[in-house]
């Protein structure tokens, strides 16, 4: 009888500390981080690592999540923890387990393990550190764990300010809080230019400018592709006018003048004109990505042209 | 007394009966290695690396290792001796103890065989690769296959991709960090570079602009590619490297118009990249740049104690040539083959010395059966290689036609299907018909050909195929042909027709499975004539180029009930076709494009008239290897075409597959559009 209680008692103490919530949680899969973390609206973070082919990523799942000694006494967020193995030459029950722990899992945006994923309760990805992004050490590694939790917690909170606000009518607090998010080094929620621009139609502080400025692979290839079909002159007209816009970074400035230099190198006759735009490029950022490349633009096809 | 007979007895049945391993009993493993050494090197290349410094310690170092000249001499061909002993005792003067550590000296080996492999290759660009791996190693930033890999593999990663910048100690470096995957997963790194036959500034690739803007923006090669864009070379290049920098063996290779890469995907297994041909040239080789000849190497190496075995008994027969013992030399080189027959280096060493020694054509003959009977059941194309080099001249020439082309017929036999892959048969067969006689003989010997090949699953595509384009401009010989063809085979008297319909049953399955995407074109335009084409009307294509024209098409159930592969071909073109699945746990259909691009949408016809709901459910999916899918739509209702839109998300594919639960499937049209990147 004796023993019988005592059972009783440590299935109780059991049950009570699996579900205890300390603001900090390990998961034992990845569908049980989820379930979780939807309960708590936890942040979700993965450590996305291959056990028997990657050091790295050993290292860093030993040293800090399967021994759960991720420094805590800076995360302020309810997170959940978990790791997904993505196993090299499993035996067939190893992989049957495994496959059983990463259900659910899908290697979105990965290129290079192992990688640390962050997620708001319902799955949606915030962002993937991998790569150099993903320091050796695991003190450093720690420190980016914890600078991705907080970022991620900050969008979290922003988010649900702005849905607040916008509910409200509150049209200020929600520009202020959208503001704010789409500068966070996240994955934006979709349409939240759109929103901003909504708020804001004056783009009072230019950041709508900056923020939807082009990629400059697309506003070269974007460039290149309108001239070729002829509309060089309106495609310079467009680029002159952004030039006018003060908002823009200089990296961004030379960026145009690059784009510049290449509508000219497409319109027969233009030759002068798309050597002093490569030149202006090199001129305004130096140092710069786009600077270097209206350099070498300039250097390679135009540096004889008078 | 009578034990003492006995005794004597016995050694002289063992003298008679092995005289070779006799002679190995007398030389040790390391005096016949080191032997070999000196032999292969010579006086005057040796002398110069004893005077190197500290050169003549050097060679001792390494005459006195048995694993490292194990590790030097039997892991493939030894190219340019001079320049790898200078490279090893290069590596060898900086850590003496070398010869201590297993994976110091067989990479250290490996990076001064990879030297011999290509004489353009810089010293100080393989001494600085060599110190980068060791210490990547010794740094956890390699795959921890590396330390499980043989010296022969290793030097696919000492020799690195085609593009040598690509393989730089600062591309090695980004690599490690940009594309870090499980060995599998590499046969996909191409496509972390965008295709682009056009940069930004819209300058083509082929010219020298392309890349102009961007040189020193970046840290290397590799950033430049996966930044700015390439095509197939860049990317071909750049899976390549990411796979090597990382520990895996790996290397790029040419297709026709097409550059394409292999990956050793795991232990034993090779994986063709990127491919769209079996025609293909591999930037780094042992023998010959085959696919082949990988598939060989393979064979023979992942044997590394029958590799020594054979390989001494080679050692002592040039011992005993050296010392002008011919015969035991001979016997000692039969011995070798029959110990290891996947040692292709064995084989051309023989004939070579036969040449030599100018045997006769009976040793010819002789060799000729040991290369039907060892070699050519699972290795057919090296065995042509060795027959059409060095035996038909020896043995054929003074033959009648019959006798000749009975030759050529034995080694047609030796094999009965492409065994370690496909490879150009036809060259072979048009080389034999040719060789065979005067006209009315080649006749004869080309429907002797197809009699000993049309009924195989896998050469008899090829083989109509070939006699079809044999008599591209003799309609006359062709029709004969077919008659032939028809009395030959068919026994139910149903004509050419039924002829055809068997082959596309039997063969367009094993060239679909092969990936053999020129028989199953060849066969299925043949087999096209044998149903109608069917109705384009409402079919509304995405724009782009249609991807499916010119690929190859697999269904699960194959040839079952209602399923009639003749018509598969059709399928996946404007012709139209039919397929029909099994119905098991999940159906499905797989497709190999005719070409690799990124998808502007797929149009999927299903079968008219009842049971359209059959495809309701099924998933479409899309991959680049077709191994891992990713799923980029779903057919839903009993419609006669459903289009799926993949316009925003433009997925890069190679394969296409369609697959549903529990439920046959039934389609008249499978149609992917989308912009060419190969």
């Amino acid at each position: 009888m004796n023993n019988l209680k005592k059972i009783i008692i440590l299935i109780a103490i059991a049950v009570l500390a699996s579900n205890s919530w300390a603001g900090v949680y390990f998961a034992n899969s990845y569908e049980q981080a989820f379930q979780a973390a939807k309960k708590h609206n936890s942040i979700v973070i993965v450590l996305v690592h291959g056990s028997d082919w990657n050091v790295k990523g050993q290292k860093i799942y030993t040293s800090l999540f399967k021994t759960k000694t991720i420094n805590r006494s800076s995360v302020k967020d309810n997170v959940v923890f978990t790791d997904v193995d993505i196993l090299q030459s499993p035996s067939e029950f190893q992989k049957t387990n495994n496959d059983q722990r990463n259900k659910g899992f899908k290697p979105q945006g990965i290129h290079s393990y192992p990688a640390i994923c962050s997620y708001l309760p319902d799955g949606t990805l915030l962002a993937v550190k991998q790569g150099q992004d993903v320091p050796t050490e695991v003190i450093k590694v720690n420190k980016t764990v914890i600078t991705l939790i907080e970022d991620s917690a900050k969008y979290q909170n922003l988010k649900a300010t702005a849905d607040k606000a916008n509910k409200a009518k509150d049209t200020k607090a929600e520009l202020a809080a959208l503001t704010e998010l789409a500068q966070l080094p996240l994955n934006q929620p979709k349409d939240i230019l759109k929103r901003i621009k909504e708020l804001d139609p004056a783009d009072t502080d230019g950041l709508q400018a900056r923020l939807s400025f082009p990629h400059w692979q697309k506003l070269f290839a974007d460039t290149t592709s309108r001239t070729q079909k002829g509309q060089g002159p309106e495609v310079e007209k467009e680029l002159n006018e952004m030039l006018k816009n003060k908002v823009y970074t200089k990296e961004q400035l030379a960026t145009i003048h690059v784009a510049i230099g290449i509508c000219h190198r497409h319109q027969a006759g233009h030759e002068a004109q798309a050597a002093v735009a490569f030149q202006q490029a090199a001129q305004i950022a130096p140092g710069t990505f786009p600077a270097e490349v209206g350099t070498r633009c300039y250097e390679a096809w135009y540096k004889k042209t008078k | 007394m009578k034990s003492l007979s006995k005794i004597l007895l016995l050694t002289i049945i063992t003298f008679l009966s092995f005289p070779v391993i006799s002679h190995a009993q007398n030389r040790s493993s390391l005096e016949l290695m080191s032997f070999e050494l000196n032999r292969i090197a010579g006086v005057e290349t040796i002398n110069s690396i004893a005077a190197l410094d500290q050169g003549q310690k050097f060679l001792d170092s390494l005459n006195s290792s048995e694993t490292w000249l194990t590790d030097l001499l039997d892991s493939g061909p030894v190219q340019n001796p001079k320049r790898i002993l200078t490279m090893l005792h290069r590596i060898w003067l900086q850590d003496n103890y070398i010869a201590n550590d297993d994976l110091k000296r067989s990479f250290a080996t490996a990076c001064s065989l990879a030297m011999g492999m290509n004489t353009r290759l810089d010293e100080d660009w393989m001494f600085n690769r060599y110190q980068y791996f060791l210490d990547s190693w010794d740094n956890g930033r390699l795959n921890k296959c590396f330390s499980d890999l043989a010296t022969w593999e290793r030097r696919y990663i000492a020799r690195g991709p085609q593009y040598s910048s690509y393989s730089s100690v600062e591309s090695l470096k980004y690599l490690q960090q940009r594309i870090c995957l499980p060995r599998k997963d590499y046969v996909g790194a191409c496509w972390q570079a965008p295709y682009r036959g056009h940069n930004c500034f819209g300058d083509s690739v082929q010219g020298p602009k392309y890349y102009q803007p961007f040189r020193g923006s970046f840290s290397c090669d590799p950033e430049m590619a996966i930044t700015v864009g390439g095509v197939c070379g860049a990317l071909s290049n750049l899976g390549t490297a990411a796979a090597i920098a990382n520990g895996i063996p790996a290397t790029s290779m040419g297709e026709p118009g097409h550059c394409a890469y292999a990956v050793n995907t795991a232990p034993g297994i090779w994986t063709p990249a990127y491919s769209l041909s079996w025609k293909r040239g591999m930037h780094t080789s042992f023998y010959r740049g085959t696919w082949t000849d990988l598939m060989l190497a393979q064979a023979c190496f992942e044997k590394p104690d029958l590799v020594h075995k054979a390989a001494n008994l080679q050692r002592l027969a040039h011992w005993n040539e050296s010392l002008g013992n011919i015969k035991d030399a001979d016997l000692a080189l039969a011995q070798a083959i029959k110990t290891h027959p996947m040692h292709y280096a064995i084989w051309i060493d023989r004939a070579e010395f036969a040449i030599r020694h100018k045997f006769d054509a009976k040793w010819w003959k002789a060799y000729h059966d040991d290369i039907l009977e060892l070699l050519a059941p699972a290795h057919e194309e090296p065995a042509w290689h060795l027959l059409s080099k060095y035996v038909y001249d020896n043995l054929t020439t003074k033959m009648s036609n019959a006798a000749r082309t009975e030759i050529f017929l034995q080694y047609l036999k030796s094999f009965d299907d492409f065994g370690a892959g496909r490879w150009n048969i036809e060259s072979a067969w048009s080389w034999m018909t040719g060789k065979a006689g005067g006209s009315s003989t080649q006749r004869k010997f080309l429907r002797q050909l197809a009699d000993a090949t049309i009924t195989s699953p896998g050469l008899g595509a090829a083989c109509l195929a070939w006699v079809k384009n044999y008599y591209e401009k003799d309609d006359r010989q062709w029709l004969e042909f077919q008659n032939w063809l028809v009395a030959r085979l068919d026994s139910n008297g149903d004509g050419a027709d039924s002829i055809i319909r068997q082959l596309g049953r039997t063969a367009m399955p094993a060239a679909a499975k092969r990936g053999d995407l020129a028989s199953y074109q060849a066969i299925g335009k043949l087999c096209s004539r044998l149903y109608k084409s069917t109705d384009t009307k409402g079919i509304d294509p995405f724009p782009g180029e249609l991807l499916t024209e010119g690929g190859a098409m697999n269904i699960s159930g194959i040839g079952e009930h209602y399923d009639s592969p003749e018509q598969h071909w059709g399928v996946l073109n404007m012709h139209g076709g039919a397929l029909h699945t099994n119905t098991t746990t999940t159906p499905w259909v797989e497709v190999k494009l005719g070409n690799f691009g990124l998808l502007n949408g797929i149009v999927i016809q299903n079968r008219p008239g009842g049971f359209m709901s059959r495809a309701n459910g099924a998933r479409v999916l899309v991959s680049t290897d077709g191994q891992d899918w990713q799923q980029v739509g779903k057919l839903e209702g009993a419609k006669l075409f459903y289009r799926i839109d993949l316009s925003q998300t433009k997925p890069q594919a190679g394969y296409l597959r369609i697959e549903r639960d529990g439920q046959c499937m039934h389609f008249a049209r499978i149609l992917a559009y989308g912009q060419r990147t190969n």
